[in-house]
């Protein structure tokens, strides 16, 4: 399906329960300019499924926005839309399995801002995905709390690869940040330059958990800690080779963030371990 | 959730140490704790690790072993108090073994909300 409305959504989603089969077939937006969405799943479609294996939404604002709860989307490539592959607009439980939010393999393949997006919604599921060479970054979650995080590639984004933005007790397992222009895994609300950048809404998170992961070879820093993100724990991930120091805590002597066990190049402060 | 569990901190488990080598202690605040190797509990009721500090991190080097049969205590028991405390039984980034928790009523009980049990292999690719 071509859609030819730079504003208007392709399909949108409306029903508690729907199930959307996409069969293999593709949604293309008009790109450049596009805002609307392929799919738009409105809050009133509570539960919803989206399966879309061997299907390829492009060139839209977004590729699929949702505002409802319960819905989950298995195997869907979400690639070169203008703004974001996926945005969770505030709601709860959703999931995404198994998809591409610009993909490793192919350089031109991200989205213009980031791959995914969830934006104050909590106990979202967000597990096997690549967000690769995106615009700015492979994943936020920016508010909410609560969310996990499972399995994910944040590599070769334009600023970050994971970024934490004001959000608590997020969960972020066996993933990667790496080969990013800026940081591979940021925790704090500066949009571009990590530590000490200019938050233009100051927000701060805390309870978040980054375990098993990897953050290597980015520009800058492997994983970062801004001043007032506290109550974090950091633990078991491989972070070396990157281009500033590999580990860092903006926190006087991390303040109750937790680093342990990880296999670090440099790390400043010394509590990072 | 659960009614039956170890006897636990009710019964005044003693603080645990940052490195922990015998079963039957607490953990009571947030910090990095882990064991030092195999544990092995020889008690029928007393949980050989209870969690109560919010935030805690406990990562083993080791298994822990109960003793079977008619025991009614946890291996690792997390209790209500300990929301975001963080467990895992493989104490290397990348890939690894891991350590088992056996021999007891229940593994890990879980009364706390917001608790991370991990250890993981990386699934993708």
């Amino acid at each position: 399906m071509i859609s030819s409305s730079a504003a208007a959504d392709c399909l949108t989603i409306a029903a508690p329960h729907a199930v959307l089969d996409m069969h293999g077939k593709s949604l293309i937006g008009p790109g450049s300019g596009a805002t609307g969405a392929g799919i738009h799943v409105l809050s009133s479609a509570t539960g919803a499924y989206i399966d879309g294996i061997g299907a390829v939404i492009t060139k839209f604002g977004t590729g699929i926005l949702i505002e409802g709860s319960d819905v989950a989307i298995f195997s869907v490539e979400l690639i070169r839309n203008e703004q974001f592959g996926l945005v969770i607009n505030g709601g709860a439980r959703n999931a995404l399995y198994d998809s591409d939010a610009g993909s490793l393999s192919d350089f031109s393949s991200g989205n213009g801002v980031a791959g995914v997006m969830i934006n104050n919604g909590s106990n979202n599921f967000i597990n096997d995905i690549h967000a690769d060479h995106n615009g700015k970054y492979g994943i936020e979650v920016s508010g909410g709390s609560n969310n996990h995080l499972h399995d994910l590639d944040g590599d070769f984004n334009g600023i970050y690869g994971l970024w934490i933005n004001g959000s608590s007790g997020n969960r972020i397992v066996n993933s990667t940040g790496s080969h990013d222009q800026q940081i591979g895994i940021y925790i704090g609300c500066a949009p571009t330059g990590g530590l000490g950048g200019v938050c233009p809404a100051p927000a701060t998170g805390s309870n978040n958990v980054i375990d098993f992961g990897e953050a290597t070879s980015n520009t800058m820093n492997g994983i970062a800690v801004d001043s007032s993100d506290l109550a974090n724990q950091i633990g078991l991930n491989s972070i070396v080779d990157n281009g500033a120091t590999d580990a860092v805590d903006a926190n006087a002597n991390c303040g109750t963030n937790l680093w342990f066990l990880n296999q670090i190049g440099t790390a400043a402060p010394n509590c990072i371990h | 959730m659960l009614a039956v569990a170890g006897r636990g901190t009710a019964w005044g488990l003693s603080p645990c140490s940052k490195s922990i080598s015998l079963c039957g202690c607490s953990i009571n605040s947030a910090g990095v704790f882990t064991t030092n190797g195999p544990l092995s509990s020889s008690s029928l009721t007393d949980d050989c690790i209870d969690i109560a500090g919010a935030g805690a991190v406990l990562v083993l080097f080791g298994n822990i072993t109960g003793l079977g049969g008619a025991v009614s205590a946890a291996g690792i028991h997390i209790l209500s108090s300990a929301s975001n405390a963080f467990v895992t039984g493989r104490n290397t980034p990348g890939h690894g073994s891991h350590f088992s928790v056996t021999g007891f009523a229940k593994g890990i009980q879980i009364d706390a909300s917001n608790v991370e049990v991990d250890q993981r292999m990386r699934t993708q690719f």
